[in-house]
C-alpha cells in the first residue's frame, strides 16, 4: 500500500508491504527496514542496521495545533500525527491512495479556505488576565492580544500576523478552557 | 528519630523525601488531593491521606486539612518541601502548637526571611552588601513613581511576600512602571496571598549564585558551598550547577562567609539557602534573599558533598547536633572541617561537579508556555553519574493546578566537562512524551560552545535562545536521512495499521510473549489441587 508522508512542505512516498512492520520502499527505493511497536507510542526502526527510537502522538485536530494559533486549516482527510525523532519533533500529515483519491474527487467541491483571518486560542485552561486589544483595533504580528494567567504564572499571546481585531470572545477574569477561541483577527 | 513523618507536599518533592524518610527507617504519611490519588507519592507512603479538591488553596495550602492528617496518623512532624506551606510562618507555628515538629526554620526565622524587604534590612546590618532599592513595600503608586526616580531605570519590581519569579517584572522605560506594577501585584497576590511589591536595582547580566547553609538554631552554621543558577528565564531557574564555574577563590570564600554571617546573625535552623547577585566585571556581589526552606535545585549540592540534605534536616529536627546531622552514620564518618569561621572546601566536598535540568511541562519554543496533558511515553536516562527525581509515570495527567516542574535530571562528573559530556548523553536518551516539556531547550543548551565556556550570565537564555522552528515549516536540518525515513515509516505504519484495525506487530521478546499473568494461574491450580 502506498502511503504519502509529509513534513511541511516536503514529502514522501512510503509503500509498505503486506505483512505490517514491513516497509519496502521509501520513494520509490528500497529500503530494508524493520518497524517496531515497542509500547504504544514508542517505536524501534531498523533501517540497514542503523537503529533509530521514534516517538508517535496522535495530533490535536490540526485547528488546535499546539501554540496559541488556530489559523485556517487546510481541508481533507489526511491524518496528523507529532513524531519524535532524534531530540525533534514535527507535524507529519499521512495519507494513503484511497484518502487521497477520495479527496481529489471532492477537490471541485472544497474551495481554498479563507486565508485571511486567524483565531487566538488558548493553549491551556486558565483565567484571562487582561485583554490590551479592542474590537476595531489595528494589531502588529507579535502584538500582545490577550494576557492568559494559568499554573501561577501571567503568559502573553500574541498574533502570528498583523491585522485588525474583529472580535474579542473573552473578558478579563473569565476562566476559559483550553483550545477556546479569545480573539480573532481579520488580515 | 522520628517513627512517623507526614510530608506535606507532592510530586517529585514529596517522592524525594519519602525516600529519605524510608532509608532512616521512618513510615511516611502523604497527604494528596483529588487529582493526585494516583500519584506515585502516595503509592510509595506508608499512609495517605486526602486532604481536599484539586486546587491547592483547597488540599497542599490547607493548613487544617494537614493538620488533621498528621492528628489521624499519628506524624510526629511535618515536612513541607518547598513551595506550597514551606516558608509560611503560620503553618510552622500551628505545628508546634500542635505538638508536631515542623522540618525547618523557626517561624521567627520564617517570617524575618519570608519579608523579603526585612531580610534585606537584616542583611545590610549583618554586614553583606544589598542591591540598592526601596527600604520597605511601595504603599501607593505615587510613592513607587518617586522612589524608582531616586533609584533610576532599569529596575526591578518585587515581591515581598516570595519568591520563584511570581510577581517580578523588568522595568526599562519609566512609562512602563504602573502597568508593570499592576502585573506584578496581581502575581504576587495570586501566588503569595500577598500582593506588596518592592523596587530594586535591575544589574545588567549578573550571575546568580546562591549558598547553602546548614545552622543548627544556636548560631553555629556552615556552608556546604555553592551552587551556580544564573541560567534562568523569567526570573525562575532552568539550569543549576555546583560548584559555580571560574568563580575566584577569594570571591568564593567571600560568598561563603558572607552566607555564614546572615544566618549565624538570624540563629538559622536547618537548611537554608542565600541567594546573591554577583557581577563578574566589578567582583562585586549583593544579598538577594534567603530560601528559608530545601531549594528545589538542592541535588547538585548532595552529588557534590555526598551530604543527603532531606536527611540532614530530619536529624536535626530529631535532635541531634549539627555534625551529626550532617555527617553519615557509623563509626569514623563524623564530617571534620565544618566552621563558620572558616568557609573553605572541607573533607565534605568531593571534588565532583554536579549539573542538574528542570525537566517541566513547558513550551520552550512557545514563549515557555505551561502544557497540560497525559503522560504517554516515559522513559528517564539512567547509568553512572545520572540521577532522577521525578514523579512521572505513563498515565500521569499534568494539570494547570500545580507547579509545571515534572522531574529533575541531575548528573555529575569530576570535572564540569565530564558532567556535561553525561547531561548531552542524558538528555538524548530522555524521552517523554504527551506534554511539551523543556528537553528540546536542554539539548539545545548542551551543544552551546558559551554554556561549555562556563560564559554564564541571567541573560543567557533571553540573549541567545532561539527556539528552533520545528513543527511548522520543513524537517530540522540537523536530521539525516535516515532518520526522516524512520519518522516517515512510523507514521505510515501507525496510520495504515490504524485503518486496517491492527497495530503495529509487536516486537518477540515483548510483553505478549511472556505468559500472561502466570504467578495468577498457578496460584488457581494450586488452589484447585488442594
Amino acid at each position: 500500500m502506498k502511503v504519502r508522508v509529509t513534513w511541511g512542505g516536503e514529502d514522501v512516498t512510503v509503500e509498505l508491504g503486506d505483512a505490517p512492520g514491513s516497509a519496502t520502499r521509501v520513494n520509490g527505493e528500497r529500503l530494508p527496514a524493520d518497524v517496531r511497536r515497542i509500547a504504544p507510542g514508542l517505536y524501534s526502526v531498523l533501517l540497514d542496521g542503523r537503529s533509530y527510537e521514534v516517538t508517535l502522538e496522535p495530533s490535536e485536530s490540526p485547528d488546535a495545533a499546539p501554540g496559541d494559533v488556530a489559523g485556517p486549516v487546510a481541508s481533507g482527510a489526511t491524518t496528523e500525527v507529532i513524531v519524535g525523532v532524534g531530540g525533534r519533533t514535527g507535524h507529519l500529515q499521512v495519507e494513503d491512495e484511497r484518502t487521497r483519491a477520495a479527496r481529489a474527487a471532492a477537490a471541485d467541491v472544497i474551495s481554498g479556505p479563507a486565508a485571511a483571518e486567524v483565531t487566538i486560542a488558548a493553549p491551556m485552561p486558565g483565567r484571562v488576565a487582561a485583554v490590551p486589544v479592542a474590537v476595531g483595533v489595528a494589531v502588529e504580528r507579535g502584538q500582545t492580544v490577550v494576557v492568559l494567567e494559568a499554573m501561577k504564572m501571567e503568559s502573553a499571546l500574541t498574533t502570528p500576523r498583523a491585522g485588525r481585531v474583529a472580535e474579542v470572545m473573552v473578558s478579563p477574569g473569565q476562566a476559559v478552557q483550553r483550545r477556546q477561541a479569545l480573539v480573532r483577527i481579520v488580515g | 528519630m522520628f517513627k512517623r513523618v507526614l510530608v506535606a507536599n507532592r510530586g517529585e518533592i514529596a517522592v524525594r523525601i519519602i525516600r529519605s524518610l524510608h532509608e532512616l527507617g521512618a513510615e511516611a504519611v502523604a497527604v494528596y488531593s483529588e487529582a493526585d490519588r494516583g500519584a506515585l507519592h502516595v503509592r510509595l507512603a506508608d499512609l495517605a491521606y486526602h486532604i481536599g479538591r484539586a486546587p491547592a488553596a483547597e488540599s497542599y495550602l490547607s493548613v487544617p486539612a494537614i493538620l488533621e492528617a498528621a492528628r489521624r496518623s499519628g506524624a510526629q512532624a511535618i515536612h513541607p518541601g518547598y513551595g506550597f506551606l514551606s516558608e509560611h510562618a503560620p503553618f510552622a507555628q500551628a505545628c508546634q502548637e500542635a505538638g508536631l515538629v515542623f522540618v525547618g526554620p523557626t517561624p521567627a526565622a520564617l517570617a524575618l526571611m519570608g519579608d523579603k524587604v526585612a531580610a534585606r534590612r537584616f542583611a545590610g546590618a549583618a554586614g553583606v552588601p544589598t542591591v540598592p532599592g526601596t527600604a520597605g513595600p511601595l504603599t501607593d503608586d505615587a510613592t513607587a513613581g518617586a522612589a524608582a526616580e531616586s533609584i533610576g531605570f532599569p529596575l526591578l519590581i518585587k515581591a515581598a511576600g516570595g519568591g520563584g519569579g511570581k510577581g517580578m517584572r523588568a522595568v526599562r522605560d519609566p512609562a512602563d512602571l504602573l502597568g508593570a506594577l499592576a502585573v506584578a501585584r496581581r502575581e504576587a497576590g495570586a501566588a503569595f496571598r500577598d500582593a506588596s511589591v518592592y523596587l530594586e536595582r535591575l544589574v545588567e547580566r549578573p550571575r546568580h549564585i546562591e549558598v547553602q547553609l546548614f545552622g543548627d538554631g544556636s548560631g553555629d552554621v556552615v556552608s556546604l558551598g555553592e551552587r551556580e543558577c544564573s541560567l534562568q528565564r523569567r526570573f525562575q531557574k532552568v539550569v543549576e550547577e555546583a560548584p559555580a564555574p571560574h568563580l575566584p577563590p577569594d570571591v568564593r570564600r567571600a560568598l561563603w562567609g558572607a552566607a555564614v554571617a546572615v544566618a549565624a546573625a538570624a540563629k538559622y535552623r536547618g537548611a537554608g539557602t542565600i541567594e546573591f547577585l554577583y557581577q563578574p566585571s566589578s567582583g562585586a556581589f549583593y544579598f538577594l534573599e534567603m530560601n528559608a526552606r530545601l531549594q528545589v535545585e538542592h541535588p547538585v549540592t548532595e552529588m557534590v558533598t555526598g551530604v543527603d540534605l532531606v536527611q540532614a534536616q530530619l536529624r536535626l529536627a530529631a535532635g541531634a547536633p549539627l555534625e551529626q546531622a550532617i555527617a553519615a552514620p557509623g563509626p569514623g564518618a563524623l564530617v571534620p572541617g565544618l566552621h563558620p569561621s572558616a568557609p573553605g572546601p572541607g573533607a565534605w566536598d568531593l571534588g565532583l561537579h554536579a549539573i542538574e535540568a528542570r525537566i517541566m511541562a513547558e513550551d520552550p519554543a512557545a514563549g515557555w508556555l505551561p502544557s497540560t496533558g497525559t503522560l504517554q511515553v516515559v522513559r528517564e536516562p539512567g547509568g553512572l553519574g545520572v540521577r532522577i527525581d521525578s514523579a512521572c509515570e505513563p498515565g500521569l495527567e499534568v494539570t494547570v493546578d500545580y507547579d509545571p516542574l515534572l522531574a529533575k535530571l541531575i548528573v555529575w562528573g569530576r570535572s564540569r566537562e565530564e558532567a556535561i559530556a553525561r547531561l548531552r548523553r542524558a538528555v538524548d536518551e530522555y524521552v517523554l512524551t504527551g506534554v511539551r516539556t523543556t528537553l528540546p531547550f536542554h539539548r539545545w543548551l548542551v551543544r552551546q560552545p558559551a554554556f561549555c565556556a562556563g560564559d554564564l550570565s541571567t541573560a543567557f537564555i533571553a540573549e541567545r535562545w532561539q527556539p528552533p522552528a520545528e513543527d511548522q515549516a520543513i524537517p530540522p536540518a540537523e536530521l539525516d536521512a535516515g532518520q526522516l525515513q524512520a519518522a516517515a515509516l512510523v507514521a505510515a505504519e501507525e496510520v495504515v495499521g490504524r485503518a486496517r484495525g491492527a497495530a503495529v506487530r509487536r516486537p518477540g521478546r515483548g510483553p505478549e510473549a511472556i505468559p500472561p499473568a502466570s504467578r495468577w494461574r498457578t496460584l488457581g491450580r494450586r488452589e484447585a489441587q488442594r
